[in-house]
């Protein structure tokens, strides 16, 4: 392993990137997994710590709020306690805590909005993205986008603007994964909020597939320009481009060049045609997330996620599987025909080779 | 374990890549991709997501309730496009991406036959026969594919038919095994089989050792065992054998195996999750009844206790491994 970490040095030097002896290893960043056991964990405490709260302060739960005021408390106690460098239990501790005390305030939050669900959502976001903006911890604030998300969600959904979600989730995380590295001081942060809206977006989008009938029922007599599930795919398709048409000029291709053109349209196409089978095209931006940083946890996340996609779409229930079939038969087809022109009409050497 | 990736990260965020440079030093070390191996990326994404989408709308094709198709014309469709891909598959050069994703659509388009030929001649056949039927008669193209993503359908095919049988004849595992437990042992024994001669195999093979169908097949065998687990500690009368003791050798043989003889991080926080979870489940179920709030705080304590101990050796395992 010192082997590999010499040669990527010794690379760096090559190209000028770093002078002189290589530094002393620092503390590397876990693995993901190791993360996600850190949240499982957490969460885990952090039922056990209601639980507490509920039998040995039952008056909490009585007075929503007494039960806010005890959920601040606990999440600046949580912040304190995350401020503490290096140390596994206090981080342990320190995110059990907020996630407690998080739920204190969403009780409080219910309870008090006199259950206006609008408003109560869109506190329940507005207090995750402030977490987001402050908790000192990467697995705190991927935690808090994905609620934060998820939360505005709700609160759109109460206002019958249901669909356009994942366009604007999908926005916000071209956002962060397209500037990854363009701000090196908040690197960890725009990661850590990358993650969260990524995975916001996956649950996001299975839940509209899944629960397409009920939200399909609920909306179907509203014709309102903003409750059409049309409309949510086409911000996707429009997302989809604008991240199309940032990487073309990151590449430096000339936006009236023929590569340029090319790509722009097939990108669009490629949203026209998938248009019915929902997810798609989000799956394949993940994908390309992965891609664009070499990293593998977002390519996964964008396999596994385009596999259930394609999968759950036999059970969406307002089409016919012939339907179904003639929509997938066109997708495939046309994807195929786009690789042809690729190979065909566009040559190797019209591209720039770096970035 | 430390790609190019995190190994730049790392120096971004110690401030030894000046900000200036970091965009050289990412095409450098080639975490951005350049346009090549864009080119090659959409290549594939393209050829992945096409074929699937064609083997799938084959089988929304059949799946559909026709009348006006006779039985010819519909098994004439799904034979035709199995004999087209399989054709593709012989004309394509070996070992491309293009041949391999050829016969996983021919292995997709296989099931959906099978499917078709139950359907039709209404053969009275279980479910699971389907299933099992159609890992046993891919096995030639998974042998001949030498392709990871192939035997894994080939595994995951053989543990639905493992719970389809059980779901038919429970009773059958019963004499061996108790009752509702017959399942998750068998899946258990089966996972684990395959996850210990993939191993070997791939000592041998080495297109075997992609990790994350290695991964796979570890959640396969710790799954079960670990749910096998919980299940005895809520309700031991309905399970058979002598899980504990199980997932305890379990737990000591992958403990060896990925810490002493082939370091994976992975195989060790899977087990970490695992004891956390079997722990807190047995503490729970004993002191929850009785305990009170007392009981609540301190299954909190040891949950962090337990979680922050794994995190911290994870972690010192991990930076021995870099260092």
């Amino acid at each position: 392993m010192k082997n590999q970490t010499n040669q990527i040095w010794a690379l760096l030097q090559e190209n000028g990137v770093v002078q002189g002896e290589q530094p002393e290893k620092g503390v590397s960043e876990s693995p993901w997994y190791v993360r996600v056991l850190l949240a499982f964990s957490g969460w885990l405490a952090a039922i056990f710590i209601l639980g507490f709260i509920g039998a040995a302060f039952e008056f909490v739960f009585r007075h929503s709020g007494v039960a806010g005021i005890v959920g601040v408390m606990m999440i600046a106690g949580a912040f304190v306690l995350l401020r503490i460098p290096s140390n596994e239990f206090v981080e342990h501790l320190g995110l059990a805590t907020s996630m407690a005390g998080q739920a204190l305030i969403v009780y409080a939050i219910f309870d008090l909005s006199d259950h206006n669900e609008i408003v109560a959502w869109l506190l329940f976001a507005i207090l995750q993205a402030t977490l987001v903006a402050f908790m000192p911890n990467f697995v705190h604030r991927v935690f808090s986008a994905l609620v934060a998300a998820i939360a505005f969600s709700m609160a759109l959904n109460e206002m019958k603007i249901p669909y356009v979600i994942s366009g604007l989730v999908m926005f916000g995380a071209s956002c962060c994964w397209l500037n990854e590295f363009r701000y090196p001081q908040q690197m960890k942060k725009i990661r850590a909020i990358g993650y969260g809206l990524v995975l916001a977006l996956i649950a996001l989008k299975g839940t509209t597939l899944l629960g397409y009938k009920t939200f399909g029922k609920r909306f179907s007599q509203n014709h309102d320009f903003w409750a059409q599930a049309w409309l949510g795919e086409i911000i996707i398709g429009a997302v989809t481009v604008y991240i199309v048409w940032s990487l073309l000029q990151r590449y430096g291709q000339p936006m009236k060049g023929r590569m340029s053109i090319t790509t722009l349209l097939a990108t669009l196409l490629v949203c026209a045609v998938s248009i019915n089978v929902q997810g798609i095209t989000v799956g394949m931006v993940i994908v390309c997330f992965g891609f664009l940083g070499a990293n593998r946890v977002l390519l996964g996340l964008g396999i596994v996620s385009l596999l259930f996609y394609i999968s759950s779409y036999y059970y969406l229930l307002d089409t016919t599987l012939l339907g179904k079939s003639q929509s997938l038969l066109v997708v495939g087809l046309f994807l195929l025909f786009v690789r042809w022109i690729i190979h065909n009409i566009i040559p190797a050497h019209n591209e720039v080779q770096h970035a | 374990m430390s790609t190019p990736r995190r190994q730049l990260i790392e120096y971004i965020e110690q401030g030894t890549i000046p900000a200036e440079k970091i965009d050289t030093a990412l095409s450098a070390m080639k975490v951005t991709p350049d346009g090549k191996s864009w080119r090659t990326f959409i290549d594939h994404l393209l050829l992945w997501l096409g074929c699937l989408a064609l083997a799938f709308a084959v089988m929304f094709f059949i799946a559909y309730n026709w009348k006006d198709l006779g039985h010819f014309a519909k098994f004439g469709m799904v034979e035709g496009f199995i004999v087209l891909v399989i054709v593709a598959y012989c004309k394509l050069a070996e070992g491309t991406i293009a041949s391999k994703v050829s016969l996983l659509v021919a292995t997709i388009s296989l099931g959906v036959l099978l499917a078709l030929y139950g359907q039709t001649y209404q053969t009275g056949a279980d479910p699971w026969q389907l299933f099992f039927n159609w890992a046993l008669l891919m096995l030639p193209w998974a042998v001949i594919g030498r392709f990871p993503a192939i035997w894994i359908v080939w595994v995951a095919l053989l543990n639905v038919s493992i719970i389809l049988y059980y779901l038919t004849f429970r009773g059958i595992f019963g004499f061996a095994f108790g009752s509702e437990s017959g399942m998750l042992w068998v899946a258990f024994l089966f996972n684990t089989l395959a996850f210990v001669a993939w191993q070997l195999l791939a000592t041998t093979w080495h297109w075997l050792s992609e990790r994350w169908a290695i991964r796979f097949l570890a959640i396969g065998s710790g799954g079960p065992l670990t749910w096998l687990v919980l299940f005895s500690i809520f309700d031991h009368r309905e399970v058979g054998g002598s899980p504990g003791l199980a997932w305890l050798l379990w737990l000591v043989a992958m403990y060896y195996i990925y810490r002493k003889v082939k370091l994976d991080l992975f195989m060790l926080a899977g087990c970490c999750l695992s004891t956390i979870a079997v722990t807190v489940s047995f503490l729970g179920k004993h002191m929850l009844p009785h305990g009170g709030a007392g009981a609540f705080l301190f299954l909190a304590f040891i949950v962090i206790g337990m979680g922050g101990g794994a995190a911290l050796w994870l972690k010192k395992v991990h930076q021995e491994c870099l260092s």
